[in-house]
């Protein structure tokens, strides 16, 4: 899947003219999956609900780019794509972040002097996944928590990677970044993933699991 | 011999894309004496897994505020040109 298959909507006079759409409908059916789908990268109710009003604006607009080759709920989520990418890349303009900064960062604390991990943070096998349901709630919850401790930039980084599949290279073209600046990013991301989840998640299960 | 955070690295990129021959080696060589890494690369894979698991039940767990929809729907209607 590649980023560049959301082409910007034109929205010429042309195609404001009649629309066969039936907006109502649309956002009847659709809006709680977009507004979901928003409020992964921002997570905030008042830019989910202002992106998602966004894209079904350009859709009324360029109705007629619709031409019942996808389904309307891909058709709907490419344009909510394409919008929730230029504002993260609008937004990261004034957040931006110090690469020199990153090297010396807590994140890098697993480490020592010659880089190896410390013995007492060293990653230790989680053979202990949640089990039932209950659990498995508490533990994407953990999961949250983890990932509301990135850096903004970072989150939303590793989501763009890991929930969407986009390329290191594609991330970069779309968020004025390197690829190399993009794979450090990730780098941290799931480093400071895996420290956060082990000290709070699982050594919590390991310690319940000792007599 | 390259360093643990050294091997991290090429874990993430390995993740992200395929190695060259050159890096693998050099990861193969560490991972085969090193526990540490070797948990660490368990655990990306299971980080992946997690996060998708994780987005289909969370994502069911967005509350939606009241109205948003509705306020949506109204701002739309005032902005659609008229179908005639």
């Amino acid at each position: 899947m590649s980023i560049a298959d959301t082409k910007p909507l034109r929205e010429s006079k042309a195609t404001q003219k009649r629309t066969p759409l039936n907006v109502g409908a649309l956002v009847e059916e659709h809006f709680d999956y977009l507004y979901r789908y928003a409020f992964r990268y921002f997570r905030s109710h008042e830019e989910a609900e202002d992106i998602v009003q966004e894209t079904f604006l350009a859709a009324t607009r360029a109705a007629e780019q619709f031409q019942g080759t996808s389904t309307p709920r891909t058709w709907l989520t490419g344009i909510l794509r394409h919008k929730t990418i230029d504002k993260l890349r609008s937004k990261g303009r004034d957040n931006h972040i110090n690469f020199d900064e990153l090297e010396s960062d807590p994140l890098l604390k697993s480490f020592d002097a010659v880089g190896h991990w410390r013995a007492e943070t060293g990653p230790t096998s989680w053979n202990c996944g949640p089990d039932d349901a209950l659990k498995q709630k508490q533990f994407f919850s953990a999961v949250d928590k983890c990932l509301s401790g990135l850096p903004r930039r970072m989150r939303q980084i590793f989501l763009l990677r890991e929930l969407e599949g986009f390329e290191r290279s594609d991330i970069g073209i779309q968020l004025e970044l390197t690829a190399s600046n993009v794979g450090v990013l990730l780098h941290r991301a799931r480093l400071a993933l895996q420290a956060c989840l082990q000290s709070t998640w699982f050594a919590e299960l390991s310690k319940k699991a000792e007599p | 011999m390259i360093s643990c955070k050294r091997a991290t690295e090429l874990l993430s990129l390995r993740m992200d894309q395929k190695l060259g021959l050159r890096l693998r080696l050099a990861l193969g060589i560490h991972l085969a004496i090193c526990s540490f890494c070797r948990a660490f690369s368990d655990q990306l894979s299971e980080l992946r897994r997690v996060m998708v698991a994780k987005r289909t039940v969370e994502d069911e767990a967005v509350e939606i505020p009241d109205g948003a929809k509705e306020r949506v729907k109204a701002r739309l209607q005032e902005n659609t040109p008229p179908t005639d």
